[in-house]
């Protein structure tokens, strides 16, 4: 008995002092600024850290924005609107060309300073596009092309001025040198690195922090970037670990080792704020968990029973329980922060029991099993949302029988019937191009799975990519949305997506409007 | 030490009064009244498992500030745990019995294949042993869901394939000592067929090391099954069984405690009851405690 | 011997070549890596480039001839995900993997068999019951239920150890407890019945009734005896250590073999998934090797068996 209490004393003795390091000084150079221990889910799910592979918003979208910026930036501190970044400004030449001047004096995380021809070079063959003397892998230029579908070039036009030059003319352009996969890296140390391969793990960019370590499947460590354009960072070391229970998150934010924790289930965080020195920062992101059909299901044909599903799911009482009021039914596919392009009016189609019995009615559905494919808890709270959404259908008439599928490849298998699936959408940038033309346009991931097409949607994407005329994009927009949730539904938007972060009290972060942990002197108030 | 044991005692052991002691017979009842829950679960569940009622999520069992309407809570979804246990213990009963059933019987069949026949046939069942062994379950259940979806048969069948391996190196085992031992080298001499030697002597004499055997099976496949929902493989929804239920209620575990409390204490108590009986069975048929 | 050792090789050659196999057609046939890591969001053009970069195009039995014979040249290949050689991404975590299986398993045996044992020699006692239910206890409970229960208390409650991690010897102490827990009782219960069944043999009666000292009796007669199915159970506990402790590494974000294989197979890495399958079918023949040596140690009436027909 005493043996085994002498041990745990020890081994408390030994366990205390991680807990203190926050406070501790080791530093010669007397660096009194905090370590950092941050829970996340998963730090990668390729198990990569470039951009072009790791696209998951969920996971590098968390710290990408660290080590690597692009021209334009999103304001984090605000509504993710346009702001300068690695440019200090930027003007249209003509429809198909925008020219930026590179902000002077940036050093990058080797000691150079950025100058246009990193700028090409991040775009360029070697990089993005492939051809000539690369070897990428032959995915890197089909993701690049994903972003930049008609982008020519980008010209040198001195030391620190660029020019875009986009083959068609495309009003998106700034949004999508401000949008993820544009991020600028080092030429000189991309080349010294050598292949793809070689720097796909070894990023080098502009950020306030500079890449220590990366262990795939379990820890990042970033070191501050003392040169930073934007202040000296207010972190000594970011260490961002691999956790994958959300219990075990919060335990270890509770216990210290943690400062914070990621993914917070929003109906957990009243039972977490009781923990003295613990809050709960978060809110909606941009991106909408979504329900999709394959129309050629055969009870899917008539899309009188589409709509019907969507009338009768009741999101608000999602919202209002799973997400604790901290999400919203938002106003269709789309988002605030399209400006000029945001459809004030339009809603998701009402949760109306009724109204979806009488269309099943007039379609004649006659109870064909319609398979629900999900994943488990992929999404957050897939499973629960999942099933309280069979209860809906269930409760008008519908047969939904839920299939629960280990992996991505099982969900769009296309051996046994498919009829409604879980997704979500995202918007990369401040356009409807970026989210319904991308994902739900004749390119899109669902025409290309086969699940659903229709020919007007396919025409309005094309006058939504290459129009100029705001008056004629934003009429193709809003015929857009009443094809996709009304006419001829290709998908029900369940609810907005938030994101909730756990953190000790006494660290002054805010938590940005996104899926990103800013920890760039802005997102810090010392 | 000497090998030699009396043919006699082989045979069943001579008539005695075996009374039941306190605790075994209470181990029965709850058995009994687990396989009762089992097979009225969808006559005495209180609302249906499905039913969810997202206003009344999380109420507290009764003791802990919840209300007669859900004796013991509600869930995330508001959904009655009691009926669900009800229902998952039906579940979980089936896949436990009925797994550990196929794993005993394709184990000790299996084993005393081996033991009996020796050369190739005991090559190839080690082989298979063996190929069990380093297989991780993770991929074998990968394969039963991808390959033939949420079907309980299956699934079922699936678990049975746990730990038949362990019940076939015991048999074997114990069978080659068996064989190696007076009375089988006896009754065979006296011209007994092989499997009347192997049901009726070898069997009795092994039986009890594979009853502990099968009684450890039984928790097992329960928590492999609750092991599998953790990682996302196990009984799927709309089903739901003991393991899945703690596997989802750890999430709130410091929240809503009860979700996982009544299924845990399910699991440990009739784990508790089956090996009791086991125990007890065990020194039943052990000829050589007489 | 050269037989036994002969036949014992063919047999493991075949079972890690059935493994191999096995775990080849389960794994591409149930998902498909190139959506698997790209995320299904990604372009068709990019999904098709990466398949055909890494032969996912071909028919099947092409994909695996060309797997089985880079194998044979001692070329396990390379994970999918970050193009690194998957037998380095095996090794790297081997370490952390052993820093909780084999702890564990010493808890397991040091707790688990004295206690079997000494059940076993106080029969239907109160201490027996106690063991007994305390063993059955320590299996029922998941793994991670127990894990997350022991966190609250001596690292949440307490703060007297860290909560998960790998970064001081301190964080070994929960997930070792928390896996060797469980292994113990059901140790402890095989261990008590393999005992019991020795007692009751008629050469334990009668040594006892020549007038054998009773420990003399029970360290020279019953424990060689009950090692024997022990033994079993026990070496299986060693052929599991390096994919038994998948759900514990989890709960405490621990980056060992076991997480590893999860990641790998949730995205259909095949080299890697195939290279720790060969490194547990090999600790498991291993072990199962070393157990048939045992027997013969511990009966001597099994030894010619052992050598003559394994």
């Amino acid at each position: 008995m005493s043996i085994s209490r002498r041990l745990l004393l020890a081994g408390a003795g030994a366990a205390a002092l991680p807990r203190f390091a926050i406070a501790q000084n080791t530093s010669p150079a007397g660096d009194d600024r905090p370590e950092i221990t941050i829970a996340v889910a998963k730090i990668s799910n390729s198990g990569v850290l470039d951009p072009l592979r790791e696209q998951s918003s969920n996971a590098s979208e968390r710290w990408l924005g660290s080590i690597q910026e692009t021209l334009i930036a999103r304001n984090q501190q605000g509504r993710l609107e346009r702001v300068p970044g690695l440019a200090t400004n930027w003007r249209r030449i003509d429809e198909t060309t925008v020219e930026l001047s590179l902000r002077p004096g940036v050093k990058l995380h080797n000691g150079d300073t950025l100058t246009a021809e990193d700028v090409a070079f991040s775009f360029g063959p070697e990089r993005m596009f492939g051809g000539g003397r690369s070897n990428l892998p032959a995915d890197i230029p089909a993701v690049a092309r994903r972003h930049w579908p008609h982008l020519a070039r980008v010209e040198v036009v001195d030391r620190l001025t660029v020019r875009f030059v986009n083959a068609t003319p495309d009003v998106t352009m700034e949004g999508r040198i401000s949008a993820g996969g544009s991020e600028i890296c080092s030429r000189r140390a991309w080349t010294e690195n050598g292949d793809w391969q070689a720097n796909s793990s070894k990023l080098v960019g502009t950020g306030p922090y500079k890449l220590r370590e990366f262990r795939p499947d379990a820890s990042l460590t970033l070191d501050a970037h003392d040169e930073y354009w934007g202040g000296r960072p207010p972190i000594k070391t970011l260490r961002f670990l691999e956790v994958p229970e959300a219990a075990s998150r919060i335990n270890g934010l509770r216990s210290g080792e943690y400062q914070f924790a990621c993914d917070v289930q929003p109906d957990a965080i009243d039972d977490i704020e009781v923990y003295p020195g613990i809050e709960v920062l978060g809110g909606l992101v941009l991106n909408h968990r979504i329900i999709t059909f394959d129309k050629h299901h055969p009870a899917l044909v008539d899309p009188r029973v589409r709509l019907a599903m969507a009338h009768a799911i009741d999101g608000r009482s999602i919202v209002d329980t799973l997400w604790d009021g901290r999400a919203r039914v938002p106003p269709g596919l789309q988002w605030e922060f399209y400006g000029d392009m945001f459809v004030k009016g339009w809603t998701v189609p009402p949760y109306d029991p009724a109204a979806a019995r009488e269309l099943l009615n007039d379609a004649g559905y006659d109870g064909t099993p319609i398979p629900y494919r999900i994943r488990k808890d992929y999404y957050p709270e897939e499973t629960a949302t999942a099933e309280v959404v069979t209860e809906c259908w269930k409760l008008v008439g519908l047969n939904t029988p839920i299939e629960v599928k280990e992996n991505w490849a099982q969900v769009l298998d296309k051996a046994g019937p498919r009829g409604v699936r879980d997704w979500s959408n995202s918007a990369v940038f401040d356009d409807p191009v970026s989210s319904i033309v991308n994902q739900h346009g004749p390119n899109g991931a669902q025409q290309q799975d086969g699940e659903w097409t229709n020919a007007e949607m396919n025409t309005l994407s094309g006058v939504l990519e290459s129009g100029t005329d705001v008056g004629k994009r934003k009429q193709a927009f809003a015929r857009m949305l009443q094809i996709c949730e009304r006419e001829d539904p290709t998908y029900i938007v369940l609810n907005q997506n938030a994101v909730f972060t756990a953190k000790r009290r006494e660290l002054p972060w805010r938590q940005p409007p996104s899926f990103f942990l800013d920890f760039s002197p802005r997102g810090w108030e010392s | 030490m000497s090998g030699v044991v009396l043919p006699a005692a082989g045979v069943a052991p001579p008539k005695r009064v075996h009374r039941m002691p306190p605790g075994v017979m209470a181990a029965v009842l709850w058995i009994g009244a687990m396989l009762a829950v089992a097979v009225l679960a969808e006559a005495i569940r209180p609302y249906s498992i499905t039913a969810l009622d997202l206003r009344a999520r999380l109420t507290p069992p009764i003791g802990m500030g919840g209300t007669l309407r859900h004796f013991l809570g509600t869930d995330e979804l508001g959904r009655d745990v009691l009926s669900r246990l009800i229902v998952s213990i039906r579940m979980s009963l089936l896949i436990a019995f009925g797994a550990t059933a196929i794993a005993t019987v394709l184990g000790t069949t299996l084993g005393f294949l081996a033991a009996h026949f020796r050369g190739w046939v005991e090559q190839v069942v080690l082989m298979l042993i063996d190929f069990q062994a380093s297989m991780p379950f993770l991929i074998l259940a990968l394969a039963v869901l991808a390959f033939f979806g949420n079907s309980l048969p299956l699934f079922i069948g699936l678990m049975g394939l746990y730990g038949w391996e362990r019940h076939a190196r015991i048999a074997r085992g114990l069978a080659i000592a068996a064989n190696a031992q007076g009375y089988a080298a006896a009754v065979r001499q006296l011209g007994a067929r092989p499997i009347r030697i192997y049901l009726g002597h070898v069997l009795p004499n092994i039986a009890s090391t594979l009853i502990v055997s099968a009684t450890l099976s039984f928790p097992e496949v329960v928590l492999l099954e609750s092991g599998l929902s953790f990682l996302g493989l196990g009984v799927q929804p709309p089903m739901t069984s003991l393991g899945n239920i703690v596997g989802y209620g750890r999430e709130y575990l410091t929240r809503a405690a009860w979700i996982l409390l009544a299924p845990s204490a399910v699991i440990v108590l009739t784990t508790l009851a089956v090996s009791m009986v086991g125990d007890w069975l065990r020194d039943r048929l052990d000829p050589t405690l007489t | 011997m050269l037989r036994f050792f002969a036949l014992r090789l063919a047999r493991s050659v075949l079972t890690i070549v059935l493994v191999v196999t096995f775990a080849f057609v389960v794994l591409r046939l149930s998902g498909d890596p190139a959506l698997l890591i790209m995320s299904p969001d990604a372009p068709v053009e990019a999904i098709h480039a990466f398949r055909h970069e890494w032969g996912l195009d071909q028919p099947l039995y092409v994909q695996y001839l060309r797997y089985f014979l880079a194998i044979l040249h001692g070329d396990l290949g390379q994970s999918m995900r970050d193009g690194r050689p998957a037998l380095a991404l095996v090794v790297e975590r081997i370490p952390a993997t052993l820093t909780l299986a084999v702890p564990a398993l010493a808890l397991k045996l040091a707790l688990g068999i004295p206690a079997g044992v000494y059940a076993a020699l106080h029969r239907n006692s109160l201490t027996d019951r106690l063991v007994m239910a305390g063993a059955v206890a320590g299996f029922t409970v998941p793994s991670f239920v127990l894990g997350l229960l022991l966190v609250l208390l001596f690292a949440v409650q307490l703060g007297w150890l860290p909560s998960g991690g790998s970064d001081s010897w301190s964080s070994v102490i929960l997930p070792v407890v928390t896996l060797g827990l469980g292994g113990a009782g059901m140790l402890a219960r095989f261990t008590r019945s393999a005992m019991l069944e020795v007692l009751g043999q008629p050469y334990i009666r009668t040594a006892s009734a020549k007038g054998v000292p009773w420990r003399a009796v029970v360290r020279g007669h019953a424990l060689p005896n009950a090692a024997i199915p022990t033994v079993t159970i026990v070496g299986f506990l060693v052929g599991s250590l390096i994919a038994g402790s998948v759900v514990v590494e989890s709960v405490f974000s621990w980056p060992g073999v076991g997480r590893l294989l999860v990641v790998a197979v949730a995205n259909r890495d095949l080299a890697v998934v195939q290279c720790i399958l060969l490194l547990v079918a090999s600790t498991m023949v291993a072990a199962n090797l070393i157990v048939d040596l045992l027997y013969g140690v511990f009966d001597p009436r099994l030894r010619n068996q052992a050598a003559g027909a394994h």
